[in-house]
């Protein structure tokens, strides 16, 4: 479980909320907070940083604050690695500017090049954050399959009422089928009986995960990787997504050509936790 | 100005009439026969065209498809949207996020599929330019058509043929849709290249500033008009009418791209296609949007262009048997070999490589469409032409049975396929360990397994969640060392506690080994084998034997 735990702190109206959740993680986990700052140091900031941590109530045992002077997502990586942190808590715009889509926000850096866990946090109050409903995605791999396991025992520490995991897959081509089946109804039938069988398969999964005394329901929906899941995130309130990072590292040809892991970070309508190792 | 006149219009109308008619018709028939509807759409043309029609009632054929005059030239426009359009469904659904997604495997056979046909294709055509009557100076530019005719797949056989086999969802479906949809794209971009070898009429610039102008043009509208497109077809898709808004947006869009590019001296058509992968790639555009799109432009333009193409020539007497060969030979060598060998070093058996290969083999609308403007340029003979429509006629009409053949290993992996009546044990074991024992006995005898090891596997897993699903069965099963699924089936009459969710004793004890690596074939076998089994009177009727031979004649009756 997540021991070590590191936030950016910004000076944001919205960085109380990464306190917030940090505090909540922290007080469920026992874990060790680092409150990172990337800037120069003052006298005035280390006290803004512990009067924020005093507010949420983090006893000064439980915390650290350190600040260093880089590029942030270098910066921050460098930290991850000589304190072998478990997870980075970090701050992100709910929707990216262009600019940053192709050149790279900090989050994305960060998910590239920190060997570590990373739970962004959209820009909201922190009223507005509760861990209730958790959503996470899989592909029935061994590494979907650790995850879903490892959020069960999260979810079961900071008493979560459900985990919803998402199967979400595509028939790349199937529209191009049309022509040769006749009518849009047949291909429309053989893509029903696909669902089908990927509910079915969905069933046996979360059967043979064996996961216990937390509620865990799954779900099949049709649609292009990676943005039919986090829609459907959206759309039920979600209130942390969660997805494993995949093996292969995310490329600028990932952003061009939207790939499914892109799909959930360029839009973020609630905290999203990619899990890279465990 | 010149005018259509109304013996004209009717004429022009006749011949649009017996076009679609006739194009339609045959497509339907081959569908019915579970033939691509090209292959008859292209039929009609060659039956409607001097082979056939004109051969018989020349003067009839003259009057509905004259040579020359507006008739002709209308016509030729209305053929040449018809091909911009096709290209725009083509377009549609490259998705470069699965190609991307499926990495090297995807990359590797998709590059080979090209390399190897295009340097055989070529290579063949330049040394051996007597056999095709092509002139010195011309030669370069032909082994370069002949190499981009051989090397490019067409999408929509082999998803139709994925969809058939049941192949769509496997590692090796996805493997050959996302090759075939890199070679799309690469075949797009030679192919414009290629017009900047031949130098259309309307297209005065050099090979280097068509290069460039498409890998411009290419860059800018997957980049930019990209990003517009996925603001704009929410607001299209909800807010215009429906499909009529949705329709004329996306065929206005495709219209200006081919405006543009055949403005910077790139072909038209390339514009169409590279906003139908902008547009396709968008995860706004709905699958309803693009199902209509297809059922609009392949049910009305796509008949009128593949039974054009029958009309070009007379397909008798540029018949040349020595060419076809060769086309034929170096067509599907080229293709089998370079994917397989693809597939091959991305880690598929041998086996599974082949299949790919032949997959990968069928042409369609990339050659029929480059040997138009090949011969429309004085380029190729109509021999030539003739023989690549024939590669593009028996590719797509081999490509299902030839990859269903080479397919028939890897679609065994149902309940059905991987069980016979030496898989079967009707004996009243007393205990759920024996039972399991003695399944794991079959199955390690049988393929030389290591007992001890699969049947711990198997009462491990069973000890951790029983494995009892109702209706009298139990899939007792575990991940174990073998490289394909195993399925060994008891009988037991007496029934064993496998803690079933419905609470009754299960009689039918189907052990499941799966490959340790392979996680969603176990979940596809178990699946499929609760399928099977949802029937709970068609199970009492099943355990209703004396003999496994017995079981396994009403298995194949019931299931």
């Amino acid at each position: 479980m997540f021991k070590k735990i590191g936030i950016a702190v910004s000076f944001s109206p919205y960085g109380k909320a990464l306190f917030k959740i940090a505090a909540f993680l922290q007080k469920n986990l026992s874990a060790e907070l680092y409150l990172m700052h990337i800037g120069n140091h003052s006298a005035e900031k280390e006290n803004k940083v512990k009067l924020l941590a005093e507010e949420f109530q983090i006893s000064d045992s439980d915390y650290k604050i350190i600040f260093k002077k880089d590029d942030p997502a270098r910066a921050i990586t460098d930290f991850v690695e000589t304190e072998k942190l478990d997870l980075v808590i970090l701050g992100a715009l709910e929707k990216e500017r262009s600019i940053n889509y192709y050149i790279g926000s900090v989050a994305r850096k960060l998910m590239r090049k920190a060997p570590t866990n990373l739970l962004i946090c959209p820009a909201k109050k922190e009223a507005d954050f509760h861990f209730n409903d958790l959503f996470i995605t899989t592909d029935y791999s061994s590494r979907s399959e650790s995850s879903i396991k490892f959020l069960a025992e999260l979810g079961k520490m900071i008493s979560a009422k459900r985990i919803v995991v998402i199967r979400e897959f595509s028939i790349p081509g199937l529209a191009i089928t049309v022509d040769d089946f006749g009518s849009s109804q047949d291909a429309e039938q053989s893509k029903n009986r696909l669902i089908q069988e990927e509910k079915e398969k969905l069933d046996f999964f979360l059967r043979e995960l064996n996961v216990k005394d937390i509620n865990i329901e799954g779900v099949c929906i049709y649609g292009k990787e990676g943005f039919a899941s986090n829609k459907y995130a959206k759309e039920h309130d979600a209130d942390l997504s969660v997805i494993t990072a995949p093996e292969r590292k995310p490329k600028l040809f990932d952003r061009i050509f939207t790939s499914e892991i892109e799909f959930n970070i360029k839009e973020i309508p609630s905290p999203l936790l990619i899990i890279k190792k465990l | 100005m010149q005018k259509l006149g109304s013996a004209e219009i009717v004429q022009l109308l006749l011949a649009i009439t017996l076009m679609l008619g006739f194009g339609r018709a045959f497509g339907e028939l081959f569908r019915k026969i579970r033939q691509p509807a090209v292959v008859g759409e292209i039929l009609a043309g060659i039956l409607l065209g001097p082979t056939i029609l004109g051969f018989i009632f020349p003067e009839i054929q003259q009057f509905i498809f004259p040579s020359e005059g507006l008739v002709t030239i209308s016509l030729d426009a209305i053929v040449t949207l018809s091909i911009i359009f096709l290209l725009l469904v083509v377009g549609l659904e490259i998705d470069l996020a699965v190609v991307i997604k499926q990495g090297t495997a995807a990359l590797t056979t998709g590059t080979l599929g090209i390399i190897v046909p295009f340097l055989m294709g070529a290579g063949v055509a330049y040394l051996l330019p007597s056999a095709f009557g092509i002139q010195p100076d011309k030669l370069l530019v032909f082994a370069f058509f002949i190499g981009t005719a051989l090397a490019i797949s067409a999408l929509p056989v082999i998803a139709r043929t994925l969809m058939d086999l049941k192949l769509f969802k496997t590692k090796m479906g996805m493997t050959i849709m996302a090759a075939a949809m890199f070679n799309d794209l690469i075949g797009w971009i030679i192919f414009s290249i290629f017009l900047g070898l031949v130098g259309t009429d309307s297209h005065g610039g050099t090979v280097w500033e068509t290069i460039g102008y498409t890998l411009l043009f290419t860059v800018v509208v997957l980049i930019f008009i990209r990003k517009l497109f996925d603001k704009s077809l929410p607001y299209v898709q909800s807010r215009l009418s429906w499909p009529g808004g949705i329709l004329a947006f996306v065929m206005v869009s495709s219209l200006l791209g081919a405006i543009i590019t055949e403005m910077i001296g790139v072909h038209s058509i390339f514009g169409a296609f590279i906003i139908g992968v902008a547009l396709g790639d968008s995860a706004h555009l709905s699958e309803k949007t693009k199902f209509i799109v297809h059922q609009f432009i392949t049910n009305i333009f796509a008949p009128l262009f593949f039974v054009s193409i029958g009309l070009k020539v007379n397909f008798i007497q540029a018949f040349d048997p020595l060419i076809v060969i060769i086309i034929l030979v170096i067509g599907f060598a080229g293709k089998i070999i370079g994917c397989g060998f693809g597939a091959r070093i991305s880690g598929f058996n041998n086996k599974e490589s082949l299949s790919i290969g032949f997959a990968m083999n069928s042409r369609g609308v990339l050659e029929i469409v480059l040997s138009l403007v090949a011969i429309q340029t004085g380029l190729i003979t109509e021999e030539i032409f003739v023989a690549i429509i024939i590669l593009v006629l028996s590719s797509s009409v081999l490509a299902g049975p030839l990859m269903s053949y080479f397919t028939k290993d890897s679609r065994k992996y149902t309940f059905m396929e991987l069980i016979d009546a030496k898989s079967i044990v009707l004996k009243n074991f007393d205990s759920k360990e024996k039972e399991i024992n003695g399944l794991c006995r079959i199955a390690s005898d049988r393929y030389k397994l290591n007992y001890e090891e699969i049947s711990s596997k198997v009462i491990q897993r069973e000890n951790l969640i029983p494995t009892g699903i109702g209706n009298y069965v139990a899939i007792p099963h575990a991940k174990v060392k073998i490289q394909k699924p195993i399925i060994t089936v008891g009988i037991n009459k007496q029934g064993l506690d496998f803690e079933a969710p419905d609470n009754v004793p299960s009689k039918l004890i189907i052990l499941l080994l799966t490959p340790e690596s392979k996680n969603e074939l176990q979940l596809q076998l178990l699946a499929d084998i609760a399928n099977k089994f949802r029937d709970k009177e068609k199970v009492e009727l099943l355990l209703n034997i004396a003999t496994e031979e017995e079981f396994m004649s009403k298995l194949k009756e019931e299931l």
